[in-house]
Parts: structure tokens; C-alpha cells; sequence
């Protein structure tokens, strides 16, 4: 049986060992040698503060009440760890940008750097908190007690509330040794870590040991264990409840929303690196920690009886079994638990208090305004004493609990700092959270739970009276705290929870929508929701002035003469400044703001160098530029892809027009050697039969006479052949002058029969006039018009007549002008050449057209589109059918090859 | 490396070695982000009600068996993917 002095002298020497470590890791990261303080282990041990006296001792006692039940506190963090690339990973990072110093902080520099929304976090976490440090000094005069107990009547020397009283003076002496030592910029208290990492290894093998010796020592294996669990934990209806998954959101809220947990998580984390081990460590940690926490419960009840505190199972079991070398130890792992969790809970806490209580109210009345004096002094004193403050609450609350099961305090400390949990998601992704409705979402939800949770919990001694607590206020039903608006029947939590959220988040939700957010809250949101994709450095939003001496002047105050100068140099230099001081730009301002910030806290930094440079306006250019650096982003993507896909177009269209040059190349090529050919033929006949006349003397009159018919019919071939060429070219270049007049279809339909009646004839083709009586009149060139409408009726004659030996002419009006139409019964022609049919030598290797070249259609139109018109073959139908447009009057060469860009390019290319 | 080395299978994506691992990056983002969804659906919905009623298993109810087993493969498959997590992060 250890008596009660070896209790105290062991609790005494095992402080004495966590001063000395800690005093040690000061030593050592103050002289630069951080080593293993920076390892992810000591990383992921520090986060154990999560596991506290409530764990050690208060998780047994949950299971034995209800088995599995106390397992979503360990899950919820599990799974928030699980996804550390995405939530953790993010805090970390703005924790470490925005030199965050406190969940208040975080809320406060997100929405606007507001000093309310600090001091509303801070409220919060003060009142959430206060029952959970009462937790911890409860559990250890309860621990003390047992051994008490067992001691029999060797009575303590002291009751409960002197216990209390000692513990809490000591917790509160270390936290301000290694607590508040400096007010080092990053707030980072490397004794105290290495402290916690220290008391996490212990309690972790603490409780590894009672359960081994449970498992293995009391019984002889697990099977044996679980063989006498009782009724009321094996035939449990269901793992998954209501309550189960309530339990699971608030550890999961509370693992990134409690003060002591963000303080490890955030602020003492040195790089982003530690995480990704902390990850899958941590919550190996949390496993197995919570590995034997059932097969002790089960022990517990199977040894001790129903009647037995089962919050102290982790000791009195050991005990009974006249363990008590194990007992110290187990008696020392909850110690561990219980002062790791105040310790480092004190420290957030003071920080919050200070930066965002005590300081702005210095600023406003104290001598703050002066603009004198070492604010570090008042600074360190304002901890110091907030951490005396909040050991106080914590022991005054301690004394008034009602005595309840250790679970439950805690679990309204974590339904408390849940309501912080909406505005904190709001803040990491939301770009449309604003103040207005992160404050009414907090003010709501903290309403609701302190009317429906925290109140009820004293049992009508603090302020809420019991007949409220039954009746509901003012004996009005509906507002009974346990079952609001008449919601009956659920768990306590549960029902506290559901509706405290409901007008959380709906609040926060709803407001943000209808306000609209200030120019610096938008900053804010930018910066902290794209913390990943923006660049580190944004200056020159805020513009405003100040003398740098002033400022210089400030940051001593706050930072200290030494790491002031070394910020000054340093802007200095990247100014390019060999001596002197830095030129007080937009961007060092900021920066010095964010420098400060890390000390006092985002509003309270930039409450006082808005006091110097003045508040600044935010320049519409500067958020435009860097509030929207995101949407920039994804503008440079978009631009980008828009271009690629012009590049392609362009391409295309560039394969388009070579495709075209070639085949006009091709078309040249054709025409030059058509030509050649053409020309050749004739010379061919014209020369042999020169020859045969020079030659041979004998040649009868009558050959000589046919001979020279031939040459001289050969000659005028070839003269019309040159004549064409001609004409088309001149045409093409828009150099042929035009005989104006007015013109009656009829007319020049007549000519054009006349001209070709031979023709007719002799192919003994039928031509119906579909245009009797009409008078239509147009002016334009009678000859031209006549020449195209001949060589359509000779095109007709020549391909055009198949079964039915007729072709039909007809004219017609449109608004324009006039046309005529020239139709025929032939085969018609494919769709695929009619574009070619007017391409010069087109029927190539076919007869030629009226003993021409094949130019008689290109001429035609050519003629056509110079006098303002055109020639179309018309789509469909039996046969072919081109039609002659005319305009009404002839708009000239000039005019018509200008309002025809496609006629300009076929013009140039030929 | 040269892409002579990649298998033949795919040779458009063997001949992009950075596209393949940009979606290799991508689809262990898009799994850290599955793993917690996943946690939640095994851990915290009614799915672990299957497993309560199951008896036990070498005198261990399964219940229980379940949640730590789920537990701890959450655990291996979160190491799995931190460490490569982290590499890409100091690659980019």
C-alpha cells in the first residue's frame, strides 16, 4: 500500500523531472540546437493533450456505463486526421502566413481582423474550457482520494478542495515558467512541448500496462475478458446511434476547435512535413490508447461490483489486486493526463485573453495610446495573470459542479467549442462567410447551448433554477432547455447539439448571404480560402503612410529592440538601402502588421499600426488584383485553351487555302499546257500543209485552192483561241470597257437565236420560248449579254441533249434585276463538278465548245460579274439550268470586283 | 528515363511520362480526400450495425473486432498515401 507521503513525494519528483525537460528543451532550441523538438514525434506526442484525465480515467468509466460508447471520441479525430490533406494541412498552413496565434485569432484575422469576433471566440472558449480544467482537478483529488480510500485510517491530510487548491497553484507555476518565458513572435514554447511529449509517453504506457496486466495478469487472456462482460454492454442494441454519431462530430469539432488543441496543432507546429507523419500517428496513438479501455471497464465491474466508481477503475483495480508499484504508475499516467491537458489549455487560453481582451482595452484607455513603453511587459504581465485568472475559474467551477460522471463535463466542453466549428469551416472554404454571420452563428449557437447543456449541468445552482430546468422558462413548455419546442425523448447531448447547430449554421449561413462583406473581410477570405494557390507575398493592397521611425518605434515595443532592428535591416536591404532605415511602403507595412500579428494577434496588430499609419483605404485595384489572383488563374487557363483552340482553327484554315493554292497551282499548270496544246494543233496543220504547197510544185490548183482554205480556217481558229485568252484575262483584271445601254431580254434572247439557228438546226433541237410578250428591260451591254446567252444555247446543243431534243429559255424579275434561264434535258450535271464546269479548260479531253477552248463558261461568267451580275448553275431539276442574273443597272468593273472578295482572290491567284 | 522504357501498352500516355504522373498525383489526391468519406460510412453510419449482432470471434465480439480493424486499416492506408502525399508536395 503506498502511503500517502510516497504518493506526494512521487507526484513531487515526477513534477521535478517535467520542470528539468523542460528547462533542458528551452536550453537547447535557445541555443538553436532543436534536433528532435522538430521531430514529427514529438510532434505527434504533443498532440496527446487531446487525450486528458477524462480520457485516462473518464474513458473506462464510459465504457463501463456503455460500452463501445466511448470510442467516437477517439474516431471523430481519427477521421479529421484521416483527412489531414485537406483540413489540417490547411489550417497549418495559414496558421503559419497569417502568423496565427489562437483558434480567436484565426476567426478574428479571417473575418476582417475583427476585435469582436476575437472576443467572442475568446468568451466562448473561456466559459467551454473552465468546466473542462475543473475536469482535470476534479479526476486528481479523485485519484488521490482512492488511494485514500484504501488507505483506511491513515486519513488524508488534506480534503478534496485543498488537493484541488495545491494542484492548481502548482499547474499554474509551471505554465507561467514555460509558458510565458517570452512573447517570441511564433508562440512557440519548446520546454512545454517537450514537456507534454514526455507526460504522453507515460500515460500511453500507464495505461498500456494496467491493461496488459488486466488481460494477461488477471486473466488469463482476452477471451476470458470479454467472457464476463456484463448484460448491459454485451446485448447493447446497436453500435451506430444517434448518440454514436453526436459523439463522432464533437471530437471530430473539438480535435481543431479546442483552444489546448489548436495550440499544439497550429501553433506549435514548425512545418507542414510534421503532418503528414501526425496523420496515421496520431491516431495509432489514439487506438492504442484506447485498445484495453473495455477490457479494464469489464474487469472492473467483474471485481469490484456495480457499487464501484468506475472512473477510477485504472487505479482501484490495480490496487485490489495488491499491484501498487502499478497502481504509482497508473496514479502517474493520469497525473500526466490531467496536467498536460491544463497546462497547455492555460497557455492558449492566456494568449487569447491577452491579445484579444486585455490589449485592446490597454490600446483604448490604458497608456496604450501614448505610443510609450515596452508593450512586452504588459504583455507577459497580462498572461501571467490570465493564466491565474483561468486556474481560478477552473477551481471555482470545481467547487460548485454538481458531482457528475467525469464524461459529461467534458462532453459540454466540446458541445461549446463545437459552435466555434461553422465559422471555422466557413473561414477555411467558404469566400462568402462574413463577420456579420460568424458572429450570429456563434451568438446563436452559444445561446442554445448554454440554455439547453451548460446551465442545466449545475442542477439549479448557478443561475438556471431546477424548476426551469423542468418546466422550461417561465413555465412555458416549449422552452423546456431538455426538450425545446417540444422535441422530447432524445438524448441531452444530442438534443442540445442538433438544435444549438441548427441555428448555428443556419444563422452563419443566412447572414453571410444577406450582408455583404468589407473590402478587408474580402482580403481576408481570399487570403486564407486560396491559401494554396496564391503567392506568399501580396503587398500593397491597404494604402497608407507612416514615418518609419514611428514604426520602428512600434516594433520595439511589441517585438524587442533586437528582432526589430533585425526586420528593419533586413526590409532595408531588399530596398536596396545600404544604411538607414526602409522606406515605409504599403508592402512593409503589411508585413510588419503580419510580423506583430504574431504576437498580439491579427486585430490587435492591426489596430496599432493603424493607430500610426491610419486606417487606409483598400485600394479597388489592389482587390481586384489579389483577392481575385484565383479567378486570374483559372482566366489565364481559360485564355490559354481559347488560344489553342484558335492556333487549330488558324491551322486549318491554313491547310485550307495551301489545299487551294495547290489546286489552283494545278489549274495553271492545266491552262498552260491546254493552251500550248490548243495553239499547237492548228500551227501543226497551218505549217504541214505550207510545206506541201512549197514543197511540191506538182500540187493541182484545186488541192492548192483547199489547202489554202484549211490554213487560212486554221489561222482564224487560232486567232479566236488568242481572242479568248485575251478576253478572259482582260476581263479577269477588269480592264474591258462596256457598252452601256438599255437592253430587252427578248432582244438579245432573238440575237443569240440567230446566231445559233445554224446550230440548231442542224442538231435539229427544238427551243421553247417560255418568255412571250414580256418587255422586261435592263441596262446593260446588248453584245456581252448576247455572247454569254449564245454560248449557254451552244453548251445545250453540245452536252445538254439527251432523250428530249429541246431546250427551254426563259426570263424572269426579282427585286434586284432580271435573269434569263437556260435549260436543258441533258444528263445534267454531278454535284461535284459544278463548281468546276466554270473553271477554265474544265472539260478538258471532251470536244471543246463551239471550237473553243473550254473558256466559254469561265468567260461568261467573268462577263456577267464585271457588268454587276452573275452566272449560277441553278441546283436541282431534270438536266441543267444556268441562269443569267442582270441587275437592274450594270454596276461596273470596278465596283463589282470590289464587292467580291472571292472573284479579287481568284483574280490574283490567276 | 527515356520512353523506350515505358511498356508498350499504352503509348500514348508512355509518351507523356509528366501527364502520367500529374494523374497519378491527382488520383492519390482524389483518394486521401475518399479515405475519411470512406471512414465515415464504416465508422459512423448505421453500416456498423450489421457487425453488432454478430456474436464473437475467438471469444472477442466481432463488434468490436470491426471498429478496431477498420481502425487500424484506416491508419496503414493514411501512412500509405502520407508519405507520397508529401513528396509531391516537396517535389511542387
Amino acid at each position: 500500500m503506498p502511503s500517502w507521503n510516497l504518493l506526494v513525494t512521487a507526484s513531487l519528483a515526477y513534477v521535478a523531472f517535467l520542470f528539468a525537460i523542460a528547462f533542458w528543451a528551452e536550453r537547447r532550441a535557445k541555443a538553436g540546437r532543436h534536433g528532435w523538438l522538430r521531430s514529427p514525434y514529438v510532434y505527434t506526442l504533443s498532440l496527446s493533450v487531446y487525450c486528458t484525465a477524462w480520457t485516462f480515467y473518464g474513458a473506462v468509466g464510459s465504457a463501463a456505463r456503455g460500452g463501445l460508447e466511448f470510442l467516437p471520441i477517439y474516431l471523430g479525430p481519427t477521421l479529421v486526421f484521416v483527412a489531414w490533406y485537406f483540413l489540417p494541412r490547411k489550417l497549418i498552413r495559414i496558421g503559419q502566413t497569417q502568423r496565427i496565434t489562437s483558434i480567436a485569432d484565426l476567426i478574428s484575422s479571417r473575418y476582417g481582423k475583427s476585435g469582436l469576433l476575437g472576443v467572442a471566440v475568446t468568451l466562448l472558449a473561456v466559459i467551454g474550457s473552465t468546466p473542462y480544467i475543473a475536469l482535470q482537478l476534479k479526476s486528481l483529488t479523485l485519484s488521490f482520494s482512492a488511494f485514500a480510500a484504501e488507505e483506511g485510517s491513515h486519513a488524508p491530510a488534506m480534503g478534496p478542495a485543498a488537493t484541488a487548491l495545491w494542484v492548481a497553484a502548482g499547474l499554474a507555476a509551471f505554465t507561467i515558467l514555460f509558458g510565458t518565458r517570452n512573447v517570441d513572435a511564433n508562440e512557440r514554447h519548446h520546454g512545454v512541448v517537450a514537456a507534454i511529449a514526455v507526460e504522453a509517453v507515460v500515460k500511453l504506457m500507464a495505461l498500456l500496462a494496467v491493461g496488459g496486466f488486466v488481460v494477461w495478469g488477471l486473466f488469463p487472456g482476452p477471451a476470458a475478458v470479454f467472457a464476463q462482460m456484463p448484460p448491459h454492454i454485451a446485448e447493447a442494441d446497436a453500435i451506430f446511434t444517434p448518440r454514436w454519431v453526436t459523439l463522432t462530430f464533437l471530437a471530430a469539432a473539438a480535435i481543431i476547435c479546442l483552444p489546448r488543441m489548436f495550440q499544439v496543432l497550429v501553433v506549435e507546429a514548425t512545418d507542414e512535413r510534421q503532418l503528414a507523419t501526425a496523420a496515421w500517428a496520431f491516431p495509432l496513438y489514439l487506438a492504442l490508447i484506447s485498445l484495453f479501455v473495455l477490457p479494464i471497464a469489464i474487469a472492473g465491474i467483474a471485481t469490484q461490483g456495480a457499487e464501484a466508481n468506475p472512473d477510477l477503475f485504472v487505479l482501484s483495480v490495480p490496487l485490489a489486486a495488491g499491484q501498487h508499484g502499478l497502481a504509482l504508475f497508473a496514479f502517474l499516467g493520469g497525473f500526466s493526463a490531467a496536467t498536460s491537458m491544463v497546462i497547455v489549455a492555460t497557455i492558449a487560453l492566456s494568449t487569447m485573453v491577452s491579445n484579444h481582451v486585455i490589449i485592446p482595452l490597454w490600446l483604448h484607455w490604458g497608456d496604450g495610446a501614448s505610443r510609450h513603453g515596452d508593450l512586452r511587459r504588459v504583455l507577459l504581465l497580462s498572461r501571467r495573470l490570465s493564466i491565474i485568472a483561468i486556474l481560478g475559474l477552473g477551481y471555482l467551477y470545481f467547487l460548485v459542479s454538481a458531482p457528475r460522471a467525469l464524461a459529461a463535463i467534458g462532453l459540454i466542453s466540446f458541445a461549446g467549442m463545437a459552435q466555434v466549428a461553422p465559422a471555422l469551416i466557413g473561414a477555411l472554404y467558404w469566400r462568402g462567410a462574413t463577420r456579420a454571420g460568424a458572429l450570429a452563428g456563434l451568438a446563436g449557437g452559444f445561446v442554445i447551448w448554454a440554455y439547453t447543456l451548460f446551465l442545466p449541468s449545475f442542477e439549479g445552482a448557478v443561475v438556471m433554477s431546477l424548476d426551469t430546468i423542468e418546466h422550461g422558462l417561465l413555465d412555458i413548455a416549449a422552452l423546456r432547455p431538455r426538450a425545446l419546442f417540444g422535441l422530447d425523448g432524445l438524448d441531452p447531448l444530442v438534443h442540445s447539439i442538433f438544435w444549438s447547430m441548427v441555428a448555428n449554421v443556419g444563422l452563419f449561413v443566412g447572414v453571410s448571404l444577406a450582408t455583404t462583406p468589407r473590402p478587408l473581410e474580402e482580403f481576408q477570405a481570399a487570403q486564407f480560402v486560396d491559401v494554396f494557390r496564391l503567392s506568399a507575398a501580396s503587398p500593397g493592397l491597404v494604402e497608407r503612410s507612416a514615418a518609419a521611425e514611428d514604426l520602428l518605434a512600434l516594433a520595439n515595443r511589441i517585438l524587442g529592440p533586437e528582432p526589430a532592428q533585425t526586420l528593419f535591416a533586413r526590409e532595408a536591404r531588399r530596398q536596396g538601402k545600404a544604411a538607414g532605415l526602409p522606406d515605409a511602403t504599403d508592402g512593409f507595412i503589411q508585413s510588419l502588421e503580419r510580423e506583430l500579428a504574431g504576437s498580439v494577434g491579427a486585430a490587435s496588430a492591426h489596430e496599432l499600426v493603424s493607430q500610426l499609419a491610419g486606417r487606409g483605404t483598400v485600394s479597388v485595384d489592389g482587390l481586384m488584383r489579389i483577392a481575385d489572383e484565383t479567378l486570374q488563374l483559372i482566366d489565364a487557363k481559360r485564355s490559354l485553351e481559347r488560344q489553342s483552340r484558335e492556333l487549330e482553327e488558324t491551322a486549318s484554315q491554313l491547310r485550307e487555302a495551301n489545299a487551294a493554292l495547290k489546286r489552283m497551282d494545278a489549274l495553271k499548270d492545266a491552262f498552260l499546257s491546254q493552251v500550248s496544246h490548243e495553239l499547237r494543233t492548228p500551227m501543226t496543220s497551218i505549217r504541214s500543209f505550207a510545206e506541201i504547197l512549197g514543197d511540191m510544185p506538182d500540187v493541182s490548183t484545186e488541192n492548192a485552192k483547199r489547202f489554202l482554205g484549211i490554213i487560212r480556217e486554221e489561222s482564224q481558229r487560232l486567232t479566236r483561241l488568242l481572242d479568248e485568252i485575251l478576253d478572259l484575262s482582260f476581263l479577269e483584271s477588269g480592264r474591258v470597257t462596256f457598252n452601256i445601254d438599255r437592253v430587252r431580254l427578248v432582244d438579245v434572247i432573238d440575237r443569240a437565236l440567230a446566231s445559233t439557228e445554224g446550230l440548231l438546226t442542224a442538231s435539229d433541237i427544238a427551243v421553247a420560248r417560255a418568255y412571250q410578250g414580256s418587255d422586261l428591260a435592263v441596262e446593260t451591254d446588248f453584245d456581252r449579254v448576247a455572247q454569254v446567252v449564245i454560248n449557254l444555247v451552244s453548251n445545250a446543243v453540245k452536252y445538254g441533249c439527251g432523250e428530249v431534243p429541246e431546250l427551254t429559255i426563259s426570263v424572269g424579275e426579282s427585286e434586284s434585276g432580271a435573269h434569263i434561264d437556260v435549260s436543258d434535258h441533258g444528263p445534267g450535271i454531278p454535284a461535284g463538278e459544278r463548281d468546276e464546269i466554270f473553271e477554265k479548260f474544265a472539260r478538258l479531253g471532251e470536244a471543246n465548245l463551239a471550237g473553243s477552248a473550254g473558256l466559254g463558261l469561265p468567260i461568261s461568267r467573268e462577263i456577267m460579274r464585271n457588268l454587276g451580275g452573275d452566272l449560277i448553275l441553278l441546283p436541282g431539276g431534270a438536266g441543267a439550268t444556268f441562269r443569267v442574273i442582270l441587275p437592274r443597272r450594270a454596276a461596273l468593273s470596278g465596283a463589282a470586283a470590289d464587292a467580291d472578295p472571292d472573284r479579287s482572290r481568284t483574280r490574283a491567284a490567276s | 528515363m527515356s520512353d523506350n522504357d515505358r511498356e508498350p501498352s499504352s503509348p500514348d500516355r508512355a509518351a507523356l511520362p509528366l501527364a502520367r504522373e500529374a494523374a497519378a498525383r491527382r488520383r492519390r489526391r482524389d483518394v486521401a480526400l475518399v479515405l475519411p468519406l470512406l471512414g465515415i460510412v464504416l465508422l459512423a453510419s448505421p453500416f456498423a450495425n450489421v457487425v453488432a449482432h454478430a456474436g464473437s470471434l475467438a471469444g472477442i465480439p466481432v463488434g468490436v473486432l470491426y471498429v478496431f480493424g477498420v481502425w487500424l486499416g484506416l491508419i496503414a492506408a493514411t501512412a500509405r498515401l502520407a508519405g507520397r502525399l508529401r513528396a509531391d508536395d516537396g517535389e511542387g
